[in-house]
Order: structure tokens, then C-alpha cells, then sequence
């Protein structure tokens, strides 16, 4: 595949030219832990079952190609060959079986020669700026695109300093993007077949803040939702049952934590756990015990039998010296409600929602009225709000790095269109193809079977054509 | 002139050109408005379209150049054809049935969450935060990292888990074992509906019929077709046969 030079030139010159040395750093990019630095550290302190599906569903579109030939190849004729069920002819089968290993090899000829290419074609196509805006991935170039060119400017590279080359590109470009957005309230793109550069308009832009705005609305929204649908009354059915079985509840909580404290090791503790499970079920009464002794059992999952001790003990721990104190001394369920949501970590956490959607709804407003307001200039009032603020803003914090959550509503927009115009393209291609690899299996297969198994084909081999030119001979019945 | 430009030209004209001008269609603008909303019924739907219309054109065009393809034998070119045709609509059929079922996303998620759901429980997470936490690797990391890693780590397993569960169940065991062991009795059937109103099939000689007892019309091999007709024809054999 082509690989245009002067694009890698570009990206070469900004990541590490004069430029960069330059630089003021307006922008604070929070290293640390990053998102992606969480999820790797996750994936480590998983069971090895998760982490093996990790490692094997990650696999590359080529293993799935030789995943499905493998199986046409060898599997198929296997069922076709010897069905127990068909009455056809075991010849027949076995020469119509034979037609799926053919068919295998073609499939991996077909896709290496047209769906790889064509894929890679689509793939060099958005990362070069050859399509329209809605497609460019100029702005964040694929990790394997941004490889290859590394690879092709410098083939004197290791493969060691390819991938340092490529992560402080896939850095730098990410920085740019939301430094651009920051400010310059627009975002860069290249195109293919041209040095110059365009911005996006700030009407696309206003779009993407718009749809940014809209998500975080759509989550805090469903987040209130669940708050008071789910949430609260979970904890007012809790907190009435310490009020009517604080007894019982005392004496189980303890008595589990007794048993717990004595088991030497997670598996010990697991089995009390589990026992306890069996016996409470199918109760109602007990279902918020049931409850419990399913929320302790959560806690074993990681880490280690100090970890597991330490865990359950402050949680039982919590709830007998606390929580069934607390309730128990209520004389109705109406008290029962409005301690839970007078409480006051429920109370900051609902002003805290009602707040987020308030001021999100503000800022949609003012963008939908076409005030011009820049994506900076909401990042800076949201932060204005956290420093000054009070509960409502609680949850603002989430939402501080605004620019950089508009960067990755673009990212996912380009990326959704990429995804749909890929599925139909390819759905095209395979298509168009269809007619291709069919003439030639019907092309190669039977002359496969011709020169392979002759007896199956009914064509006698050159060899054996012989032997019966000299049996005639003998007979007499040919002279030459 | 050298090759490569020329044959840049010719992947510009043939394909790049022809792409941009597809991507800038209107059905493509609102295809790719159904992807940016996530809307699951739509690309569904897609999935749907494109599994019929791609294998439904691919068994017609099988069946269609099996029957005609003179270089399959003569009986065993029907049952050739009856099995692209008993193939391709299973086929059809299963991966329909895979799409809203085993390679469908909610079912997929479903399946994770009872097999793997207690690794993501409440309780479950937040030992793992605590552990996290002790990392002196990746140093102090904010609540909020931790559910956005989580919420990441989540999504790419159940990834992962829909491709492998997709790969095994749907491409390798529902379309390479169920559909050829269905397939392979149900193009006896076809190729007796096919052959319905054909005179009595007749099998070459060389054919070994393991399964069907009823006796067959067997075509002699043209050598001993021969002689037997030499018999007659054949002048010293004749002179041989009046003495």
C-alpha cells in the first residue's frame, strides 16, 4: 500500500520539530494513571479465564479468516463425507465434499487478494484525508497507519524504536487535537494529495459541543433516575428491615463474622458464605440478609484472605454498630423514609445530580440559541462553578476537561461514520465478488478433482489410460 | 514512466474515486446518521440485509453454475448443485438465527454476565479499587479513572468474549458441523425434488454405494461395451464362431 511521505512529514515536524521545543504549555495533560494505564492494570489483577478471553478475543481479522477456512476446510467435509443420515452415494458425498477444501483455499485467496487490500485501501483512505470531513481521521491517525509510516521514513528503525516513535506521535497528535479545540475552537485536518490544511467551521463545531453536552445529559439523567427509582428505595427497604428484625439481623451479622474471622483462608470463607446463602434462601423475610451475605461474597473476588478479613469485618462492622442501631429506634415506617432522605450523603448526592443537569441544560440552551460560546469558555465556567461552588456542583467535576471530552465525541462521530460507511462498502465489495469466486470454484474444482481423484470424477489418469492401450494390445485388438 | 504511479492512477480512478463518491451518497449519509446514534434496530437490520443478500445471491449463483458446469460428473453434478442449494439456505437460516441469538450483542453481554458477572459486582469493585490502589506502579488514581478503566476493561472483554463465543459457536461449530450434517440428507431430498421429472439415474460404475440396496442401472465402461458389440463385428472372431 502507498504510503504518502509528505504526510508523514507533516505529523514528523509538529511531534518533534522546532515547533514542539517552542511550545508554551497551555495545556494541562494529567499523566499519572491514565484511562488506558487503569485498564491494563485490570486486566493483570483479573482471574486467568478473564484474562485469557482478554487475550484471545483481541485477535486480528486474519486469525478469523483461518479460523473459518480451517473449519470449511477440515470440519465441513467431515459431516458431508460420512452423514450417517444421507443415502446418497458414498462417492458422490466424498467428491461433494471435497468441493469445501477447495472452496477453503479460494475464500483465503479471495479475501488475502481483495478484502484485505480493500480494507487497507479504506483504512489509508481516512487516515490521508482522501474523503470528505465527516471521514478524516487526520486528526487522530490509527495506530497502524501512523506504523507504517514510521516504518517507511525510517527503515533503519528497531521495532523497539517504531513503537516508542508511534506512541509520542499517537501522544502528540492527541494533545494537538485538544489543544486545537482549546484553543482555537476548531479542529486541523489534512487532505490527501495537497500540503494545505482546512479547519472545521465553528457550525460543525457547535454541533459536536452540542452533542458532547447532550451525552453528559443523557448520563445524569439516568443516573437521577436510577438514584430515585432504584437507589432510594433499595436503602429505605433495607433500613425498614433493621427496624423490624434488628435482633435477628444483629445475631446473624455477628455470628457470620465469627465463622468468617475463623476460617483461615478465602476458600473457607467462601464455603460459609455459600452455606449461608443456601440456608437464607427462598425466605422473603430474609432477602435483604440474602442480600448481604451476596454483597460479602463480592468482596472475595480479588485480592487476598487479609484483604477479604479486613473487608467484611468493616462492612459487619458497619452495619451492627450503625446502621441496625440507628434504624431500630424508629417507631414507623415513615420515619424510616425520611431519615434515609434526610441523610445527608443522599441529599448532596441528589443536589448534586439536579445541579449537573441544570447547569448542562444551560449551557445547551445558550449553544442552541446560537450564543457563541467556545468549548474553552465552557470548560472555564464549569471550573468557575466547581471553585465557587456547593453541592450542585459536586458532579461537575467529572466534567471539568471539557475540551477534551469534545475531542472524544469527534473522535467517536468520525469513527460511527467510518464504521457504517465500512459495513456498507464492504457489503458491496463481497458482493461484487460473489460472482468472481463462484465462477471460480466452479472452475477450479472440478478439474482439481480431475487431476486428484480421477476414479472419483470417473476420468481415468494418462497412466492408467495406458494400461488399457496395452491390454488391447495384447489382445490384438489395437496395431499400431 | 515508472509502474507505481500508474498503478496509483489506476487504484484512484478504479476505487478511491468510486469510495469518496459512495461516501458522500445520500443512503450512505443516512446509514452512517443510524451508526453515530447507535441505532441498534438499524444496523441490525443491516446485518439482516446483508446476510440474505449476500449468501441468497451466493447460493443462486453456486447452484446455478453447478447444474451448468459440464466438468462436474453427470451423476454427481445434481447432488452437487442439491448441496449448495441445502448449503446455502441453512445457511441463511443460521446465521439469522446466530444474529438475534449467540452473535447478538445482548445476548452476548447476557451470557458474560452469568458467567463473569460477579468479577463486576459493587462489592467485587471496589476491593478491586482498593487493590488498585496499592499499586505504586501507576500511582494515585481518581475515582473517577478507576470507573472510566473499568467501564473500558468491561466493554473490551465482553468484546472480546462476543468475538471468541461468535468465532467458536457460529462460524466454526453452527456453520462448518450443523449446517454440512443437515445439509448433506436434506440434498438427497433436493435432488430428488430436482430430479423429479428426469428418466432413471443412472450411476457410473466406479461408484460405490454404501448406503441405498436398491439396484441401480450401472453404465458398462466403453472398452467391454465394446467387445460385447465386436462380437459380432469382428471378422476372424466371426469366421472363428461359424466354424
Amino acid at each position: 500500500m502507498n504510503v504518502d511521505k509528505v504526510k508523514f512529514n507533516n505529523i514528523s515536524s509538529t511531534a518533534y520539530g522546532q515547533t514542539l521545543q517552542n511550545r508554551k504549555n497551555n495545556v494541562n495533560f494529567k499523566g499519572a494513571a491514565s484511562v488506558s494505564d487503569v485498564t491494563t492494570e485490570i486486566n493483570n489483577l483479573m482471574p486467568k479465564k478473564l484474562r485469557t478471553i482478554y487475550k484471545l478475543g483481541s485477535g486480528s481479522e486474519l486469525r478469523d479468516i483461518i479460523i473459518n477456512s480451517l473449519g470449511t476446510a477440515f470440519l465441513a467435509p467431515i459431516f458431508i463425507k460420512w452423514n450417517p443420515l444421507s443415502k446418497t452415494d458414498e462417492d458422490t458425498r466424498t467428491y461433494s465434499a471435497w468441493r469445501q477444501p477447495v472452496s477453503a483455499a479460494l475464500a483465503v485467496g479471495t479475501q488475502g487478494l481483495i478484502t484485505i487490500p480493500f480494507d487497507r485501501i479504506v483504512v489509508n483512505m481516512v487516515n490521508s484525508g482522501w474523503f470528505n470531513d465527516a471521514h478524516n481521521k487526520t486528526a487522530f491517525k490509527d495506530e497502524k497507519y501512523i506504523t507504517k509510516l514510521v516504518k517507511n521514513n525510517h527503515p533503519e528503525f528497531t521495532k523497539e524504536r517504531v513503537e516508542q516513535e508511534v506512541s509520542k506521535i499517537q501522544k502528540q497528535q492527541n494533545e494537538d487535537l485538544i489543544r486545537s479545540i482549546k484553543e482555537k475552537d476548531t479542529i486541523t485536518l489534512q487532505h490527501a494529495n495537497t500540503t494545505k490544511t482546512t479547519q472545521i467551521s465553528s457550525e460543525e463545531m457547535r454541533k459536536y459541543k452540542i452533542a458532547t453536552l447532550e451525552d453528559i445529559l443523557k448520563s445524569e439523567t439516568e443516573e437521577l433516575k436510577k438514584f430515585n427509582e432504584v437507589k432510594i428505595p433499595q436503602r429505605i427497604a433495607r433500613s425498614e428491615y433493621y427496624r423490624l428484625h434488628a435482633s435477628e439481623a444483629t445475631k446473624f451479622l455477628t455470628d457470620l463474622q465469627q465463622e468468617v474471622n475463623k476460617a483461615k483462608d478465602k476458600g473457607a470463607i467462601e464455603k460459609i458464605l455459600t452455606s449461608k446463602e443456601k440456608s437464607l434462601k427462598g425466605k422473603a423475610q430474609d432477602k435483604e440478609l440474602l442480600n448481604i451475605v451476596q454483597e460479602l461474597r463480592g468482596m472475595l473476588v480479588y485480592g487476598k484472605t487479609e484483604d477479604a478479613h479486613t473487608n467484611i469485618n468493616t462492612k459487619i462492622d458497619k452495619i451492627v454498630k450503625k446502621h441496625i442501631p440507628m434504624y431500630q429506634q424508629l417507631d414507623s415506617k415513615e420515619a424510616v423514609v425520611n431519615t434515609v432522605k434526610g441523610n445527608e450523603d443522599i441529599i448532596k448526592r441528589k443536589a448534586g445530580l439536579d445541579g449537573a443537569i441544570e447547569k448542562i441544560n444551560g449551557f445547551l440552551e445558550r449553544l442552541k440559541n446560537n450564543e457563541n460560546i467556545t468549548s474553552a469558555q465552557i470548560e472555564d465556567e464549569i471550573k468557575a462553578l466547581i471553585k465557587n461552588g456547593d453541592n450542585n456542583t459536586s458532579r461537575l467535576k467529572k466534567y471539568e476537561e471539557f475540551t477534551k471530552l469534545v475531542a472524544e465525541k469527534y473522535k467517536s462521530t468520525i469513527e460511527a461514520n467510518i464504521k457504517g460507511f465500512k459495513r456498507i462498502s464492504g457489503l458491496l465489495v463481497a458482493t461484487l465478488m460473489l460472482p468472481v469466486s463462484c465462477w471460480l470454484l466452479n472452475w477450479v474444482y472440478p478439474r482439481f478433482m480431475d487431476a486428484v481423484f480421477p476414479n472419483l470424477s470417473n476420468k481415468k489418469h494418462s497412466n492408467e489410460a495406458h494400461e488399457y492401450i496395452d491390454k488391447a494390445n495384447q489382445n490384438g485388438e489395437v496395431h499400431k | 514512466m515508472s509502474i507505481k504511479p500508474v498503478t496509483r492512477k489506476v487504484v484512484d480512478y478504479a476505487i478511491r474515486k468510486p469510495l469518496k463518491a459512495l461516501s458522500e451518497t445520500k443512503f450512505l449519509q443516512h446509514v452512517e446518521k443510524q451508526y453515530r446514534k447507535d441505532n441498534v434496530k438499524f444496523i441490525s437490520g443491516i446485518g439482516v440485509t446483508s446476510i440474505v443478500l449476500k449468501d441468497g445471491f451466493g447460493c443462486y449463483l453456486y447452484v446455478k453454475q453447478s447444474l451448468n458446469n459440464e466438468k462436474i460428473p453427470e451423476d454427481k453434478r445434481k447432488f452437487v448443485a442439491a448441496l449448495d442449494l441445502a448449503n446455502g439456505g441453512l445457511m441463511i437460516a443460521t446465521q439469522l438465527l446466530m444474529h438475534f441469538t449467540i452473535s447478538n450483542k445482548k445476548v452476548q453481554t447476557w451470557m458474560f454476565e452469568k458467567l463473569y458477572g460477579k468479577y463486576f459486582t459493587r462489592p467485587a469493585t471496589k476491593s478491586l479499587q482498593a487493590l488498585l490502589a496499592k499499586n505504586d506502579k501507576l500511582g494515585p488514581i481518581s475515582g473517577d479513572n478507576f470507573h472510566k478503566g473499568l467501564k473500558k476493561y468491561k466493554k473490551d472483554i465482553i468484546n472480546a468474549f462476543g468475538c471468541l463465543t461468535s468465532l467458536v459457536a457460529a462460524s466454526v461449530f453452527a456453520k462448518r458441523v450443523v449446517v454440512p450434517f443437515i445439509a448433506t440428507p436434506l440434498a438427497d431430498k433436493t435432488k430428488a425434488w430436482m430430479s423429479r421429472n428426469d428418466k432413471p439415474a443412472v450411476t457410473h460404475k466406479d461408484t460405490k454405494n454404501t448406503y441405498d440396496t436398491e439396484e441401480k442401472d450401472i453404465i458398462k465402461p466403453e472398452a467391454e461395451t465394446n467387445q460385447a458389440n465386436n462380437k459380432d463385428t469382428n471378422l476372424p472372431n466371426k469366421m472363428k464362431q461359424n466354424k
